[in-house]
């Protein structure tokens, strides 16, 4: 194998707009990333799970995102998107303002939370991304979806 | 050990040993009415191939086993023996035996359980001035190079070629390499051996069972198949490297032609026989090998001859979920179609709307064909009870006539799983506490045997299994005294509660009328059991009883439990679908005939005062419920005839088949939805758990239930 002593190890996010922040998870957690659709409600579920929506025959519970970040909830609009996750093989729903692309983040540029994001639930974070002028949230996507009382 | 090699036969292997175990416990127990000498050829096979097979894998255990139930039923083949009670139980415990040696050979590989009692035991059972050694193999004594027959082997020619079938000589080479000769012979005799006679194998089988042969083997095969038939059928087998096939001249004595050819391109491009042009001498002069192109035509068309394919039910699972992707797709085309607007040519839109149309009858076609493959005869259930019947009148000192009626009656492979439990409780209750003992039907003027039936239908989109008894019936006297004793109702209630209400205690828990508990029937548990486990997967249980005449239970099962048909009704925002198979009847009435008492809203409906609940108090929260109420509304009755619930729904949508699936661990139980379905349009409905709801409606006041 040639190595590539020049090459900086780095990993890719999905990065998505939520309440004006820009947040990102790992793309290998990302199943897929839909348009906003119908989610049917589930009668007495935790209350950021918004329902279930159909993906191709299977039933995929979704969650409001803004909620369980304790951000204001706000409606969906054209560019709403529900990124698909896949972890610990639950397949679960979020819902984002928009998704904005697919970056790429030497490790170097990943720094651990600090107490500047102080809106967010801030256990949920893993780290901070920096890429030129802009920070990145980077969510612990287990946390995220995981229902604690569960 | 068995080598890596071997592990790719066990499954073969395990599936072959539990179909010929099976065949052996049903056969063996109509051996003991009546005693054919079809039958005993047919049991004696099926020991025959067990033995073989289990050795062949190096289970010793299960092969000496066998062996030594073979011996008996070739004893009683030859009239040498005769079936006998002992006899009977001797090859029950047997196939127990045999039963354990194959769950631990499927469980760990070795098959341990101690066999030499039971071999013993069947040893001892025949007779021993009878000559100990099993009579050798005819075909033993014609090894010799030109195939010498028997004269019954002759005979057994001259009968096949009369029914019109074709005599082949078989020629089989093995490779060089091959490290489990007698596997691979003993596989191609098996694989012969379903698609016609095997009437003569040099070396003997045993000799092949031993690996007691070089590396060739030679075989007389009567079939009506062609050549093709047979080559496919051997070239399925690894490690031959060279089949031989031709047809055998009987009256001559001598091959009427030869071909040669490695496996995979054996066969000729116009070697179709049919008999006439078998015996024509332009079968003498084949193209021989003209065209590597039709060679390789034949190979192909090799492998269309298997009839039967064994599925994984997962796979089908899988095709069914598909299939119901694609039907929901067809709606949404539909719809699309109809949006379509003045730009697009008409033409167009009438070929789009054709070609919709026409999909959707394939989908519908392809949803209903799935259905059937995953449908299986009921006889797969039912075939293990008279074993059972057969141990407990004994053990019970009961004559019982058990009958089966309706076993090709075909249901989904998952209603055949849950089926079986509740019907071996019903079975075991009918013979301990339904059927009394002898002296006593005798005193009753009843015929000393006791019947017990068992049998299904079908009945609309329903299964209905029915198990009736000739006993004393269900005592109503006593049920109602016992459930009084216990607890379960007053005095009062007992007083006045009609007789079918009284029957159906029995389900309750915790109630057994049997004076004494044995070990069969009786703890009280039973019934409950049953209806619980009946209950949940959708089916309908109920009990009529005569006294003195006998009682009977009929269970109203759903086709399967993949699909059901639903009542859709509409709750504030929402599609809820409620099983049919719990809906007693829907509704419309006036609210001004609800009345409170103790809280909870009820409405009188003939004489008895019926609980309501409200859909939308239950899956909303009060903002979202309006809180207009109109003057008259729907409901919906569901439960069964003693606990049943009204549930009050904003609009009634209509039925319709849906697929269930479930809501998916991260979700979790939600009280009161028992899974969901997706509906044509693609939307996602929730099912209602009706049992959930009327646990619900009993234990405590819908009001405070609202959070």
């Amino acid at each position: 194998m040639p190595s590539t002593i020049s090459m900086e190890q780095e990993e890719q996010f999905v990065v998505f707009r939520l309440a004006g922040e820009i947040y990102g998870i790992p793309i290998t957690l990302v199943h897929e990333i839909i348009r906003y659709r119908e989610i049917t409600r589930i009668p007495r579920s935790a209350e950021y799970v918004r329902g279930v929506l159909n993906l191709r025959g299977q039933i995929v519970p979704v969650i409001d995102l803004r909620k369980r970040l304790g951000l204001p909830s706000a409606e969906e609009t054209n560019s709403s998107r529900i990124v698909v996750t896949e972890v610990e093989e639950n397949i679960v729903g979020m819902i984002v303002d928009a998704v904005t692309e697919v970056l790429r983040l030497p490790f170097s540029r990943i720094e651990p939370p600090s107490d500047l994001i102080v809106d967010v639930e801030y256990d949920l974070i893993k780290g901070v991304g920096k890429k030129d002028d802009q920070l990145v949230i980077l969510l612990d996507v287990s946390k995220t979806v995981h229902l604690e009382n569960k | 050990m068995p080598s890596e090699d071997m592990q790719q036969y066990m499954s073969v292997f395990l599936d072959e040993a539990t179909e010929h175990i099976e065949k052996l416990e049903q056969s063996i127990l109509s051996l003991e009415h009546s005693c054919t000498s079809d039958l005993l050829q047919e049991i004696f096979r099926s020991a025959h191939t067990l033995k073989g097979s289990s050795r062949a894998m190096g289970f010793g255990s299960m092969g000496e086993l066998t062996h030594a139930m073979e011996d008996i039923f070739d004893r009683l083949r030859r009239d040498e023996l005769v079936v006998t009670h002992d006899i009977v139980d001797a090859l029950f415990k047997a196939i127990d035996i045999l039963k354990s040696l194959k769950e631990e050979i499927a469980n760990g590989g070795v098959d341990q359980t101690d066999t030499t009692e039971i071999v013993k035991l069947l040893r001892g059972l025949i007779d021993p001035s009878a000559s100990p050694t099993r009579i050798a193999d005819s075909s033993t004594v014609c090894t010799e190079k030109p195939i010498s027959l028997t004269q019954t082997e002759q005979i057994a020619i001259s009968d096949a070629i009369s029914t019109g079938a074709m005599i082949y000589d078989i020629k089989v080479e093995l490779d060089k390499d091959c490290v489990m000769k007698s596997v691979r012979a003993l596989m191609t005799l098996q694989r012969l051996e379903t698609i016609g006679i095997l009437i003569h194998i040099s070396p003997s089988e045993q000799a092949l069972e031993d690996e007691d042969f070089e590396f060739s083997f030679e075989l007389l095969l009567a079939t009506d198949k062609s050549i093709e038939d047979i080559n496919a059928e051997i070239t399925g087998i690894s490690e031959i490297s060279i089949v031989v096939v031709t047809p055998y001249r009987a009256m001559i004595g001598m091959p009427a032609s030869v071909q040669t050819a490695n496996v995979g391109t054996i066969c000729e491009a116009d070697s179709v026989p049919s008999p006439d042009i078998e015996h024509s001498p332009i079968r003498e002069k084949p193209q021989k090998m003209e065209d590597e192109e039709s060679s390789k035509e034949e190979k192909k068309m090799t492998h269309h001859v298997a009839q039967t394919v064994r599925v994984d039910v997962g796979r089908l699972d899988n095709l069914l979920n598909l299939v119901g992707e694609l039907v929901i797709d067809q709606t949404r085309i539909n719809q699309l179609v109809s949006q379509l607007h003045s730009p697009l040519d008409e033409e167009i839109k009438e070929l789009l709307q054709e070609a919709a149309a026409h999909f959707g009858r394939i989908t519908g076609d392809m949803q209903e064909q799935i259905m059937k493959a995953r449908m299986l005869p009921i006889d797969n259930v039912f075939n293990r009870f008279p074993r059972m019947m057969r141990d407990l009148s004994q053990k019970l000192n009961k004559e019982i006539d058990f009958v089966i009626w309706g076993r090709e009656t075909e249901l989904d492979r998952s209603v055949i799983e849950v089926i079986g439990d509740p019907l071996i409780h019903i079975l075991r209750n009918s013979v301990d506490h339904g059927i009394e003992a002898m002296e006593q039907r005798e005193a009753a003027g009843k015929p000393r045997c006791g019947t017990v039936r068992l049998g299904a239908r079908h009945e609309e989109n329903y299964i209905v299994i029915e198990i009736e008894d000739d006993g004393a019936g269900i005592d109503i006297a006593k049920v109602k005294s016992s459930a009084v004793r216990k607890g379960l109702i007053t005095a009062e209630i007992a007083e006045r509660m009609s007789d079918k209400d009284a029957t159906n205690l029995i389900f309750h828990s915790g109630l057994s009328t049997a004076e004494q508990v044995s070990d069969i029937s009786g703890r009280g548990v039973g019934m409950d059991i049953v209806r619980n486990n009946l209950i949940r997967f959708g089916a309908i249980i109920d009990v009529d009883s005569r006294p003195g005449k006998g009682t009977r239970f009929t269970i109203k099962l759903p086709l399967t439990l993949a699909i059901i048909r639903g009542l859709l009704v509409r709750v504030v925002s929402g599609v809820y679908v409620i099983p049919l198979a719990s809906v007693i009847e829907t509704n419309i009435i006036d609210c001004g005939s609800i009345h409170v008492i103790n809280g909870q809203e009820v409405i009188m409906q003939r004489g008895m005062a019926l609980p309501l609940l409200h859909l939308d108090n239950l899956y909303y929260s009060e903002r979202e419920t309006s809180t207009v109420r109109q003057t008259s509304t729907y409901i919906v009755v569901v439960g069964s005839a003693d606990r049943k619930v009204g549930l009050v729904v904003d609009s009634m949508l209509g039925e319709q088949e849906i697929v269930i699936k479930p809501l998916g661990k991260y979700i979790g139980d939600i009280r009161g939805v028992s899974g969901a379905t997706i509906l044509g349009d693609g939307r996602i409905a929730l099912i209602v758990d009706v049992n959930g709801l009327i646990a619900i409606a009993h234990e405590e006041k819908v009001k405070t239930y609202v959070s």
